[in-house]
């Protein structure tokens, strides 16, 4: 693995009893990358970061980061924001803080004040967290995890329970992040901020690593979307499902479904072929996400 | 493990509530003087048969404190209280639920997940955890004790000559089975994921085995060859008497079991939150 990789996962397994949870997966983040990780409900996106943050430790497979296998001393250099995971409520914005630096070692009296001001909170550090707004709650809890300057951003559906302003402030931290050369790796299932936001992206499906590249190669797959005009769009959606199960489709406008294919597919009567056209980012990570190419 | 030492402290002892639940158990020391000097003083003209009704074994049981005798209860000595109440489990059951409850509820609340998200062993920041809750509720009592002492000075209740040697004993033992209880709660409170249910079985374990064992052998003259063994009943059996070798064995033995245990269970656990 190479030292420009900040996170390296090699065939991560991991079961809570009997169940598996993640199945095999692999992924790469290279250094300076906004890694998108993306998937559906129970996908196993959280219980991968649970993983790597040390919060689940009861799996088999290589975990390298920093391209080190020493992960105590390189997960301090990490800062999470965990979404299933809150603190306590009755803390106030700013002890929080100062715990967070007490256990970075770092000095409360400055880092307290960049990170408030990075994230825009200073306002409302005095508030308890429980009587804070979603979005309030979540910036203190991003400034949290951007005590100690980390190298590695970890975030866990940031976008959740934001006001567009404060989604269009979050989008530009990260970008400004990003730009001094901290690696974020984000899942969210807000699909077009992803989209407006990442570099890299990997797909879990059903604790399985789906598909990972760039923005670049992942365009350069070739999808495209097939537009069909149905009756009904729930009975054609439906039909559809059943006829070809192997193929993504998504509900499009008013009564027309987009099939998002490689190739055209052919499909029965009650299906009329209206467009063809280059399948965007969103689409074809929820082609991924469908998990439609392991059962074709 | 320093700067989890630090961060524990803080949180533990910089905030109101810590202030108010040392004032509390001044309070509470003052209380249960003016209730012992009561008894005391009601006791003069109480018939033998009202008074068996408290026998509990060899012991006349008045919640906070147990006596042995009619002499004892009717002169009251600042030391005996003190010996005694430092014996009775009742004081280290509620510290132990205490610090299980507070334990816990940083385990839920993602305290433990900061510090182990940030590279710190699972293991450290249970034992920090443990240790600065410990510390606490040793102040705690130090501080209900004192309270006691000032009260029961102030009450004019007379002290005899007291033992340093016999306080320490009693003192050291306590704070084993504190330890031990603490771990055992804890570890309960974080697998059965409901903190109230956990430290009821704790608590009933705690208080009610020892409780049948004394019940068999003292009113049905039944003695079990195991009961010996039986760590907790030994230990809940130190009343009005001297600890002995044995009771530090038992004590450190249950102490270290139980600490061991917990860090195993709590170095496999899934970290939810609640």
């Amino acid at each position: 693995m190479s030292e420009e990789q900040v996170i390296g996962v090699r065939d991560l397994n991991f079961s809570i009893g009997s169940k598996p949870i993640l199945k095999g997966i692999s992924l790469s983040v290279r250094k300076g990358a906004v890694y998108a990780l993306v998937g559906n409900n129970g996908a196993g996106k959280t219980t991968l970061l649970k993983v790597l943050l040390g919060l689940e430790t009861q799996y088999q497979g290589e975990i390298r980061l920093f391209g080190s296998q020493e992960l105590l001393a390189q997960r301090r250099r990490i800062g999470a924001v965990m979404q299933m995971l809150c603190r306590n409520m009755s803390l106030r914005g700013k002890e929080h803080l100062r715990q967070m630096c007490l256990l970075c070692g770092a000095d409360p009296a400055t880092e307290i004040t960049r990170v408030a001001a990075m994230t825009e909170c200073t306002g409302y550090l005095h508030k308890r967290l429980r009587d804070c707004s979603d979005g309030m709650y979540k910036r203190i809890l991003i400034a949290g995890a951007l005590v100690g300057a980390p190298s590695l951003l970890i975030l866990d559906e940031p976008f959740n329970a934001i006001d567009p302003q404060g989604m269009e402030h979050l989008r530009i931290l990260l970008h400004t992040l990003h730009k001094g050369g901290v690696t974020i790796l984000v899942t969210s299932h807000i699909l077009p901020e992803l989209v407006r936001l990442a570099t890299d992206f990997g797909v879990i499906c059903e604790g399985r690593m789906s598909s990972e590249g760039t923005m670049r190669s992942l365009k350069e797959r070739g999808f495209f979307r097939y537009i069909y005009a149905v009756d009904a769009l729930s009975d054609g959606i439906h039909r559809l499902e059943q006829e070809h199960p192997a193929l993504c489709a998504i509900p499009y406008y008013e009564d027309t479904i987009a099939v998002i294919s490689q190739s055209q597919p052919v499909l029965s009567e009650g299906f009329r072929f209206c467009e063809k056209a280059e399948a965007d980012t969103e689409e074809i990570l929820r082609y991924y996400m469908c998990g439609k190419e392991q059962t074709a | 493990m320093r700067k989890l030492l630090a961060l524990q402290c803080r949180k533990t002892f910089c905030n109101a509530a810590a202030a108010a639940i040392f004032g509390s158990a001044l309070l509470l020391s003052a209380a249960v003087v003016i209730f012992l000097q009561n008894i005391s003083g009601t006791l003069s003209g109480v018939s033998d048969d009202m008074l068996e009704t408290f026998r509990q074994g060899q012991y006349y049981n008045f919640l906070v404190v147990q006596m042995r005798s009619r002499d004892e209860l009717e002169h009251l000595y600042t030391n005996q209280l003190l010996t005694r109440i430092l014996n009775s489990s009742s004081l280290t059951v509620l510290l132990s639920v205490y610090i299980s409850r507070t334990v816990t509820a940083e385990f839920r609340q993602g305290g433990f997940f900061a510090a182990v998200a940030k590279g710190c062993r699972r293991s450290s920041v249970y034992l920090s955890y443990l240790l600065v809750m410990l510390l606490f509720t040793f102040l705690l009592a130090v501080t209900y004790l004192a309270g006691f002492l000032v009260s029961a000075t102030a009450a004019g209740i007379p002290s005899t000559e007291i033992a340093p040697g016999e306080l320490a004993a009693v003192l050291l033992t306590q704070v084993f089975m504190l330890f031990s209880f603490s771990v055992f709660c804890t570890t309960l409170s974080v697998l059965l994921r409901q903190t109230t249910a956990a430290m009821l079985t704790a608590v009933s374990v705690v208080l009610a085995l020892p409780s049948g064992f004394t019940y068999l052998r003292v009113v049905q003259h039944i003695s079990f060859p195991f009961e010996k063994f039986w760590v907790l009943s030994r230990l809940s059996d130190l009343t009005g008497r001297m600890p002995e070798m044995g009771d530090y064995l038992s004590a450190a033995g249950l102490a270290i079991g139980s600490a061991a245990a917990g860090l195993l269970f709590l170095n496999c656990i899934h970290i939810k939150n609640e």
